[in-house]
């Protein structure tokens, strides 16, 4: 079933179906059911450690529409996106959140960018993050070789 | 020129040597110590390397625990420098004292430097518990810095190199994990879990039955369709009571002094000849659990609650390329069948069990 952002209240990590970490601030997270891996950068990234640690997506969006519209709409298709995936649910406790929320703040302080990009091919993934020859500020999987940058 | 790169980062924390100046010491000091050090080739998950040591002894030492010195030409793929900068020609000592200060800032000035390094806290005898560990991913070059060989800490001798080797391979797209190994004919059982889930003594009643193992403490395992695993070191720990267990009444041949974690370390081949396997297919990933049950018995477990118990060991506790680790163990526990397998306490049912396993393809 399609869940729609409208339904969504707090959420929480699909355990044990999904397993995800945050690597210096990028969320890598898998449906080890359907094997398909996603990364989350920037706001995205914010996103989803706001909603993991009891933040409800909704009052972020509701937030975030009093800067800029279209990051409350983003940030409501990705956490619909995330769910429809199998890598978050509703929760099935009721977390109060204890910290404000990064999202909110780091789209106060001028940021726009939600990067979320998803693979299925875990071989290039393992060889587009070998040690220290990721060109990080442009992300996981760009591979930076003798001649410049390819993605 | 050695003296000039290297004496330039004994500095204070206000004058922090530059990415640059790390590049320069590593590459003056390897060249200079490749002329004096004693060198030996070894060959790991189909890399060849060449050990360049302060001594023929430890060069003897860490060959064999590499699996034994090859003598057939070919590239040398690697080149792993141990050593001490002043015996190198380093007139000062104190820079590389000064790299072992910064902890996570070294990681940091690796980093600018296309490197990736590590060094250890400092435990209380003030001796960093990790060497100054630098590798270059772009010529295969990897050296561990001690100021003394003397620091070196107690469990290196009994895993030579495992982070240059780890990240060397991470490079390449396989991936160095702590698990236990069987293997009969091609085929191959991982054993992930926890310490003390019973990976090692498995591993051991396994070649005490006649089945054959590819380590049981690190391995490299491929990110081919079919994963194969690799050996890495040529050596077993066991604690005391685990191997009265599996050899019972017979002693050590060569009874050996009890490592830092308080296991017997021994060499499988000394004891169980033929028993060492290069590599072999990945039959299976196994979460074993020791049950003192009469049978040992096997029961499929869902990838996702395998990689609940194993993640550590298969991905967390090796520096560097966290991330590509954690693809990597969660694809493998997807590609390769996953089994929980309760233990018997008797060691030799328990190499019959796991030799039908692998020889039937299942329990």
């Amino acid at each position: 079933m399609v869940v729609a952002a409208a339904d969504i209240g707090l959420l929480e990590v699909s355990t044990p179906d999904c397993v995800a970490n945050d690597f210096d601030g990028e969320i890598v997270a898998l449906n080890l059911s359907s094997g398909v891996y996603w990364s989350l950068r920037d706001l995205a990234a914010a996103l989803w450690r706001d909603v993991t640690s009891g933040h409800n997506p909704l009052a972020i969006a509701d937030r975030l529409a009093q800067i800029n519209s279209e990051l409350a709409d983003e940030s409501r298709l990705i956490i619909a996106n995330l769910v429809n995936a199998g890598l978050l649910r509703p929760s099935s406790t009721s977390p109060v959140a204890l910290e404000a929320s990064e999202t909110v703040a780091r789209a106060e302080a001028g940021e726009i960018a939600f990067s979320v990009e998803s693979y299925e091919d875990m071989k290039d993934l393992i060889l587009a993050d070998p040690v220290h020859d990721t060109e990080e500020h442009l992300g996981w999987p760009v591979v930076r070789n003798d001649n410049g940058v390819r993605a | 020129m050695i003296a000039s790169a290297l004496s330039g980062l004994a500095r204070s924390e206000t004058s922090r040597p530059s990415a640059h100046q790390l590049l320069d010491a590593l590459e003056v000091f390897t060249a200079r110590h490749a002329k004096r050090a004693h060198q030996v080739r070894v060959r790991v998950a189909d890399l060849c390397i060449r050990l360049h040591m302060p001594s023929a002894v430890l060069a003897d030492l860490y060959a064999r625990r590499l699996g034994g010195a090859i003598t057939n030409t070919g590239t040398d793929h690697l080149h792993f420098h141990l050593g001490e900068p002043s015996w190198a020609g380093s007139p000062d000592a104190a820079a590389f004292a000064y790299y072992q200060s910064l902890g996570p800032d070294f990681e940091r000035l690796a980093g600018e430097a296309g490197l990736i390094g590590v060094v250890g806290r400092r435990d209380a005898s003030n001796n960093p518990t990790e060497p100054c560990t630098l590798f270059n991913p772009r010529t295969g070059v990897g050296v561990q810095w001690v100021t003394a060989l003397a620091h070196l800490p107690p469990w290196d001798a009994g895993s030579p190199f495992r982070l240059l080797i780890h990240w060397a391979t991470a490079q390449r797209g396989m991936r160095m994990m702590h698990a236990g190994t069987l293997v009969s004919g091609r085929r191959a059982m991982l054993l992930v879990g926890q310490g003390g889930s019973g990976k090692s003594g498995t591993t051991l009643a396994g070649i005490a039955s006649g089945l054959q193992t590819v380590g049981d403490d690190y391995v490299v395992v491929t990110a081919d369709a079919r994963p194969r695993v690799h050996r890495v070191h040529q050596l077993l720990k066991q604690d005391p009571a685990g191997i009265k267990r599996v050899l019972g009444p017979r002693e050590l041949e060569e009874p050996s002094a009890l490592n830092w974690q308080g296991k017997v370390e021994i060499d499988p081949e000394l004891h169980f000849k033929g028993c060492m396997a290069e590599s072999a297919d990945v039959a299976a990933l196994v979460l074993p659990r020791i049950a003192h049950a009469d049978q040992t018995t096997f029961e499929p477990i869902r990838p996702q609650d395998l990689f609940a118990h194993a993640a550590a060991s298969m991905w967390q506790q090796l520096p560097g390329a966290q991330k590509s680790g954690f693809v990597f163990a969660t694809a493998l526990t997807r590609r390769v069948p996953t089994w929980r397998m309760n233990l018997s306490s008797d060691p030799f049912e328990i190499g019959s069990a796991v030799r039908r396993f692998l020889d039937n393809g299942g329990p």
